[in-house]
């Protein structure tokens, strides 16, 4: 599946948030999307899903455009987002939330099914019955993740999917990540975190301001003076630099 | 330190002017020419009109002593009726029961009135927003419960008639002075409470609460105040129902009593402080000749609303005020600025 | 005891349809966050309805009229969700009062002129009019049909949120319309669909209560208040707290008449408040976000 943003712009009342925003992410892609906080990454997102309406610009799924479309069709289409935070139907079980997402696209069918989610994730297993507003944050985001596969998306939109989560966690969601990858979903990921997008996207935009600062392979974007000043990283030191995480 | 919205408007209001003298004689120039419009129709109206006239003056005060709440406090109370039903029934019963004479009456109910707000208020303020609104509405039909089955006290269904005004006030004219002077005095206390630094921190309220909290406001101390002011007067307007009708009874303070002055206010636009003035009249006058000219009243007054709280919430004040700035703009070859009214951004869920 | 039996059936039968109306009034509040004024205008219409289906007869025309006017007014309560509703869902609470309140007023106008100012009444099947005797007491069968809806709606109601996906989508609604939106949910159409349902249940109590009451004008404002102090006392949103609402103003209501009449119809005005000064977001409801 393969989404292109073209000129988008996107306004809360009267602040202009994305200011002639465009990327591509190619099919089977995996895509960062880096940028401090308020530089409107999550505007970006809830743009291209129907949450929020640019004003003018235009998001093609596959060639179609989303633009002006009912908020629930990205998702029939195919592409899962996953907000930002402890984003689950709190009062229903796990289980409860996994069928809800099913039955809300009923028309994707494949590979991935409750099944197989559990598989994938024994935890959430065990945890079925269980009311999800009482999950931990590293399970809630095993239920997210859940939600999303069991619509069968062929592309991913992860909003700061390692935001308050502990190191161990996030190892293993870097791991479900390149699973996914494998499995050859595409996937925008927007982070704070540039080395956790170092680690699994192939290219990335920088986001600042509403305006795409640079974009390129995900080591050009490493090496730019752009991510440092826009992240307000201090000059890398050589020692830290073989990839050490955090 | 930071200022609050309300307050940044407010300057920029006062530096709008030049001199202080010239922002104030200019602010002072719409209201002062409303009041002399009334003032002149109504010693000139024939007599019949004189009390309808007379009825949408008083009914002014109700509507902008509700909206003290509503459009600058943010509190929406749909039991406003309760206050001034006080007000109206002190008159009557002080007159039915020989214990009170007009005039003690008429000075004693809006304290009675403010009274009852303190407790009602320490009630209905525990809850917020939709709670609040329901509450209200609840603390309204219960008054009018009361009104209604306490007949011995209260006269019952039927209410409270009779000759309980002097015979002066019989005059429509003189009734019709009373009233706007009364009406007048009242307003212009509303609006120095409203433009005093307790009508900056409520509207600070209103547009952020939790910034005003943290500045270390007592919110639930200013919200009660606002409670209690808007009780007193609600009380004054109730009085004033006497004055027009020379009577009481339960209809004036069930829910949908209640639901009048909160209408008036968003027809007349309750973001400022005349709208609900100009609520008043529009509804008041419609309202008599609806009832003169059609049987759907209440389908004239329910699409009116719709029409209003649908396309422009901000009421006939905000339509007036858009088309005087589209005006301006046009004089001075502006360009436009940015649209207005910024939604909030989590607000819309469909 | 005779004297206990005939309190206790006919509060029972009371809680029961405010029950019905009011948990239809909670359904649309829980998942739309949208209090309807015009709840009641669907009461009375439910009520009216079954005037003109069911006329003078008394037998099977009485359930048919019920069922139709259900049904009828469950698509004017479409019509009005598409009309207005629609547009006020996520604004401010004034803005949603106001605006059903303007329904309300438009219900009330229309209704007059289809079925004029006068007063109407329905007789009940003759199956289960009249009384049957237990411990002594003679007790109205009526009332065991009100209160058999009420229990039956209750179940399903409970059924549907509780074990179908359909109830946890509405669930779901409640707890994050936005996340259920982009997940691939047609949020207006299930809007659509929980309002019809509650003005339908609105309508089957005004259907159901015609035999013991005179269907007039007035009776959508009135209904209005009673459900509005059941919804609040039991918490916004929750049918059990609904439930247990009704039932506690039923029993206000019962015992203010034995106590003292003049002041029976305040005693549920005083439950309310009591209710709230304890907890202000109601018995079952959770305080607001």
């Amino acid at each position: 599946m393969r989404l292109e943003v073209r000129d988008v712009h996107t306004y809360y009342g009267a602040s202009h948030v994305l200011q002639g925003v465009s990327l591509v992410v190619e099919p089977g892609e995996v895509v960062a999307l880096l940028g401090r906080n308020g530089a409107g990454k999550t505007t970006l997102m809830r743009s291209v899903v129907g949450l929020v309406r640019p004003r003018a610009g235009s998001i093609l799924l596959d060639g179609q455009e989303l633009v002006g479309g009912p908020t629930y069709l990205p998702a029939r289409r195919g592409l899962a987002f996953l907000p930002s935070g402890r984003r689950v139907f709190s009062s229903l079980s796990v289980a409860e939330n996994l069928e809800v997402a099913r039955r809300s696209c009923p028309r994707r069918t494949g590979a991935w099914t409750a099944e197989r989610i559990y598989g994938l994730f024994p935890k959430l297993a065990q945890l079925s019955r269980r009311t999800a507003g009482f999950l931990s944050g590293g399970e809630q985001q095993m239920l997210k993740i859940g939600r999303a596969l069991i619509t069968n998306p062929e592309m991913l939109l992860l909003d700061e999917p390692t935001e308050g989560l502990a190191p161990a966690v996030v190892d293993e969601l870097g791991e479900w990540i390149s699973l996914l990858a494998r499995e050859s979903l595409s996937i925008l990921l927007a982070e704070q975190s540039a080395t956790f997008a170092r680690e699994h996207a192939s290219r990335g935009y920088l986001l600042e301001k509403g305006r795409i600062r640079f974009e390129g392979t995900m080591e050009q974007v490493w090496d730019s003076d752009e991510l440092r000043s826009a992240l307000g990283i201090a000059a890398r030191r050589p020692s830290a630099e073989p990839g050490a995480p955090g | 330190m930071t200022t609050l919205p309300a307050a940044d408007l407010l300057a920029a209001g006062r530096d709008a002017g030049g001199s202080p003298w010239a922002g104030r004689l200019r602010r002072a120039a719409l209201p002062l020419a409303f009041f002399v419009a009334v003032l002149v129709l109504g010693l000139t109206m024939a007599p019949a009109n004189v009390l309808e006239l007379q009825y949408a003056v008083s009914l002014a005060l109700f509507a902008v002593a509700t909206n003290l709440m509503l459009g600058f406090g943010g509190l929406v109370s749909f039991g406003q009726g309760v206050f001034y039903g006080v007000g109206a029934y002190t008159v009557s019963l002080g007159w039915m029961h020989q214990s009170l004479s007009f005039s003690e009456a008429m000075i004693l109910a809006p304290f009675l009135g403010a009274a009852l707000a303190v407790p009602l208020g320490m009630i209905a303020l525990r809850t917020r927003r939709l709670y609040f609104a329901l509450l209200t509405l609840a603390l309204s039909q219960l008054a009018y419960v009361i009104a209604e089955n306490q007949t011995n006290f209260t006269g019952g269904t039927n209410g409270v008639f009779g000759a309980m005004v002097p015979s002066w006030l019989l005059v429509p004219r003189n009734s019709f002075l009373l009233t706007l002077a009364i009406v007048t005095v009242s307003l212009a206390i509303l609006w120095k409470v409203l433009h005093s630094p307790f009508g900056l921190v409520l509207r600070g309220i209103r547009d952020n609460r939790e910034r005003v909290e943290a500045l270390g406001v007592n919110v639930y101390a200013h919200e009660l105040a606002a409670f209690v002011i808007s009780g007193f007067f609600c009380a004054v307007a109730g009085t004033l129902f006497v004055v027009y009708s020379q009577s009481s009874y339960p209809e004036i303070v069930d829910w949908t009593a209640s639901g009048i002055p909160v209408f008036m206010a968003v027809i007349g636009g309750m973001y400022t402080f005349f709208g609900p003035v100009v609520g008043a009249f529009v509804y008041e006058f419609a309202n008599h000749y609806l009832i003169e000219y059609t049987q759907d009243w209440q389908l004239v007054i329910g699409v009116v609303l719709l029409a209003i709280v649908l396309l422009r919430p901000d009421g006939l004040a905000g339509s007036l005020s858009a088309i005087g700035e589209r005006w301006r703009r046009r004089r001075d070859r502006v360009p436009a600025g940015p649209p207005p009214a910024p939604l909030p951004p989590e607000g819309g869920a469909s | 005891m005779a004297r206990f039996l005939t309190e206790a059936i006919g509060t029972l039968s009371d809680a029961g349809s405010l029950f019905v109306v009011a948990a239809g009034l909670t359904l649309v509040f829980g998942a739309m966050r949208v209090i309807n004024l015009a709840h009641g205008s669907f009461y009375m219409y439910g009520a009216f309805l079954v005037t003109t289906i069911a006329g003078t007869s008394s037998g099977l025309r009485f359930w048919v009229a019920l069922g139709l006017a259900a049904v009828v007014v469950a698509l004017l309560g479409a019509v009005v969700q598409l009309g207005v509703v629609r547009f006020v869902v996520g604004k401010e609470p004034l803005t949603q009062l106001v605006a059903t309140f303007a329904v309300l007023y438009i219900l009330a106008d229309i209704g007059l002129h289809l079925w004029g100012s006068g007063a109407r009444s329905v007789n009940a099947p003759l199956a289960v009019s009249g009384t049957f005797t237990l411990a002594g007491a003679y007790l109205p069968v009526y009332d065991l049909v009100i209160i058999g809806l009420a229990i039956l709606v209750g179940v399903v109601l409970w059924l549907l949120l509780s074990h179908t996906s359909l109830g946890w989508m509405i669930r779901a609604a409640v707890d994050d319309p936005e996340l259920l939106q982009a997940g691939g949910v047609n949020l207006r159409r299930l809007h659509l669909g929980v309002f019809a349902a509650g003005a339908l249940l609105a309508a089957l109590a005004g259907a159901v209560v015609t035999p013991q009451i005179s269907v007039a004008p007035g009776m959508d404002q009135s209904i209005i208040v009673s459900s509005l102090l059941v919804v609040v006392i039991g918490g916004l949103g929750s049918i059990v707290g609904t439930a247990f609402a009704a039932l506690i103003i039923g029993i206000a209501d019962t015992v203010g008449t034995l106590v003292d009449p003049t002041w029976a119809s305040t005693f549920m005005y005083f439950a309310v408040i009591i209710v709230l000064v304890v907890r202000p977001w109601g018995l079952f409801g959770t305080p607001e976000r």
